[in-house]
């Protein structure tokens, strides 16, 4: 019996209850909690310093679905699975998207020096983010049975990859209202797959010469990989796939930005631009790409004995020609998932502090008990915009608690409920996030989800 | 501050205790598709230039061959049976026999099948189906070599008009199945 590649794609788009993405506004410019200077480097926590736990800094899982749900796929009733698989992938098009996200923090470290917050730390990230192959899934259900209907390849886009970002960042207090950051990225990526531009169509048609005719049209295919390579299994061990992740992968370089601005009637207003970078795949680079259209109809006997002919390798030549099909080993760059967050809050139950009126690096204390706000996030992958909206409100019950419930919408969810606590204990931090509430009470039926948790010391 | 202890319990708890419900996973094992394939295959249009030779002798029958790279995969779950249809014109004045002949990837002889197309027959369709232990030979098949031979009869003439061509098709049905 067979497994096929594709319906493993089904199940991934399927499955993705079993996993979690920050899609909302999360941990954003909040509270104590040092990951926050990660989505915002200009942020500042109010405190001297931080050291995360190792490995229990920040873990962070997304995934989303705009398709169906692993409920509709995997429920527990009488109709029969194949039937609900077979309804759920012809309910999906090529618009419906899988996004999976993991963050999984080695080490974060900061310190406040003199005028500047410095931080430096190490983590682990992981993408996959794929649009639904519609037509080639529809045509690994009927086959080539269907005369004249034509597969669509157009618009399929993917991409999967394993990165350790090494980060250094320094906040600074510009003036009394504003607070400005950068942070600079060192990328390694262990491994890059990525299908680009994919366009084209598939169909059966009645012959001229035979009796069917295949037709590839108007194919525009790239893919590119590059870092681990899988092909020599007697040098792919673990401290070789390890050592590639950590070290000597393919090299990047990148930036986030940030800003923060007190307004006098307690409006505050943020923004930050995370991952302006670029990752150069210069490691084993792979680029295959075809354009062209390729029609058979099968193999034309010559019985020509004084010049036989090789039918499947002529075949096969006539194929890469005409689908101008090419191989090379070229270095190629990459642009980082850019994201875009910005957020606008308005203070409540200002408190007076003795130290000082507005933010400043001497300041150890909020200077509100509680916020309302708005926040807008935009994510770019592989040219695929993911854009979010919330609005949010925030309580600070002593020094001691903070929390933040949300309401989310993007293009996984209109109905994301979302809540933040940040615990502190001394000079022990944890803090927990969670998105979809509701969903997370039954994961098979929610279409996103996203669960960050984390461990830190500050002082 | 305990009394909020609560509160960081309750986040814990939801975050950490999020679960599946309703859902069998294992149904996965149930999981079968029939994808039907209609696969053009070999084809060919003769007159009668193609069975006279240089001296303007006749010639009674021609044969050819060609490799079938099915990938594996899909030739050992093929499901129950394969027909190759064929479609033939016919406007000679003669019989043909039609022999496939099946060869394994180390060019072993597996078997071989025949059949006859009348003279004088326009847009004649066959069906020669393989099941049972055909079928598992044809799964083994990697090469075929196709053989026409003319039957006797009056003889062919160069300046006389006459075609003799073969359009075929494999239908058979691939079992995914995610075992």
């Amino acid at each position: 019996m067979m497994k096929n590649p594709i319906f493993h794609t089904l199940l991934m788009f399927l499955n993705v209850a079993n996993l979690l993405a920050q899609t909302g506004v999360g941990i954003y410019d909040f509270s104590t909690i040092p990951q926050t200077n990660l989505e915002n480097p200009a942020y500042s926590t109010l405190k001297q310093g931080h050291v995360s736990i190792p490995l229990l800094g920040n873990q962070q899982v997304f995934a989303g679905s705009s398709g169906a749900t692993a409920y509709d796929v995997f429920a527990k009733n009488a109709i029969p699975f194949n039937e609900k698989l077979q309804t759920a992938v012809y309910n999906m098009n090529s618009d419906d998207t899988f996004l999976m996200q993991q963050q999984s923090e080695l080490i974060n470290i900061g310190y406040q020096y003199q005028d500047y917050y410095l931080s430096f730390g190490i983590y682990e990230e992981g993408l996959l983010y794929s649009n639904f192959p519609s037509g080639l899934s529809k045509l690994f259900y009927e086959g080539t049975s269907y005369l004249d209907k034509k597969y669509a390849i157009d618009g399929y886009k993917t991409q999967s990859n394993l990165t350790t970002v090494y980060h250094f960042g320094a906040q600074k207090q510009w003036n009394a209202d504003t607070n400005v950051g950068i942070r600079i990225k060192i990328y390694n990526q262990g491994f890059d797959a990525r299908v680009t531009g994919a366009t084209g169509q598939i169909f059966t048609s009645n012959g001229t010469d035979n009796l069917y005719r295949y037709t590839l049209e108007d194919a525009n295919i790239n893919v590119h990989t590059s870092g681990i390579v899988l092909d020599n299994y007697d040098v792919v061990d673990q401290n070789y796939v390890v050592k590639n992740i950590l070290i000597s992968g393919n090299k990047g370089l990148g930036f986030d930005l940030g800003f923060t601005r007190n307004y006098e009637s307690n409006w505050y207003l943020s923004s930050s631009l995370l991952d302006l970078g670029f990752i150069a795949h210069t490691k084993n680079a792979k680029n295959y790409s075809a354009k062209g259209t390729y029609t058979t109809e099968g193999i034309e006997l010559q019985f020509d004995a004084q010049n036989p002919e090789y039918y499947w390798r002529k075949l096969e030549t006539e194929f890469i020609e005409n689908v101008n099909y090419q191989e090379t080993d070229k270095a190629y760059f990459t642009l980082r998932p850019i994201q875009w967050n910005t957020l606008l809050m308005k203070k409540l139950n200002k408190r007076r502090l003795a130290e000082c009126a507005n933010m400043s690096n001497n300041q150890t204390e909020r200077d509100y008990r509680a916020a309302w706000g708005v926040f807008s996030k935009i994510q770019i992958y592989n040219k695929s915009i993911f854009p979010t909206a919330s609005v949010f409100y925030e309580h600070y019950f002593g020094n001691f608690l903070d929390v933040r419930a949300s309401y989310s919408a993007n293009r996984f969810s209109y109905t994301n409920l979302g809540a933040v606590a940040s615990f502190t204990i001394w000079k022990i931090n944890l803090y927990t996030s969670v998105d979809n509430i509701l969903g997370l009470t039954n994961l098979a039926k929610t279409n996103s989800a996203d669960v960050q948790f984390g461990l830190n010391i500050i002082w | 501050m305990f009394k909020y202890s609560f509160l960081l319990f309750f986040f814990l708890v939801i975050s950490l205790s999020s679960c599946l419900k309703e859902v069998d996973f294992s149904q996965t094992d149930d999981f079968q598709l029939i994808q039907p394939i209609d696969m053009p295959f070999v084809y060919f249009d003769f007159n009668q230039t193609n069975f006279i030779d240089a001296q303007n002798n006749e010639i009674q029958s021609i044969t050819d061959e060609t490799f079938i790279r099915i990938g594996s995969d899909v030739r050992t779950n093929i499901r129950d049976k394969v027909e190759l249809e064929i479609n033939t014109f016919n406007s000679f004045d003669r019989d043909f026999t039609l022999q496939f002949g099946f060869y394994d990837v180390n060019n072993v002889f597996l078997f071989q099948k025949s059949i006859v197309i009348s003279a004088q027959s326009s847009n004649t369709t066959q069906f020669i189906v393989f099941e049972g232990e055909d079928l598992n030979l044809f799964q083994l098949m990697y090469k075929v070599e196709t053989k026409v031979t003319m039957s006797t009869g009056a003889p062919v003439q160069s300046n006389v008009n006459q075609s003799f061509s073969l359009k075929s098709a494999l239908h058979f049905n691939i079992n995914y199945t995610s075992n």
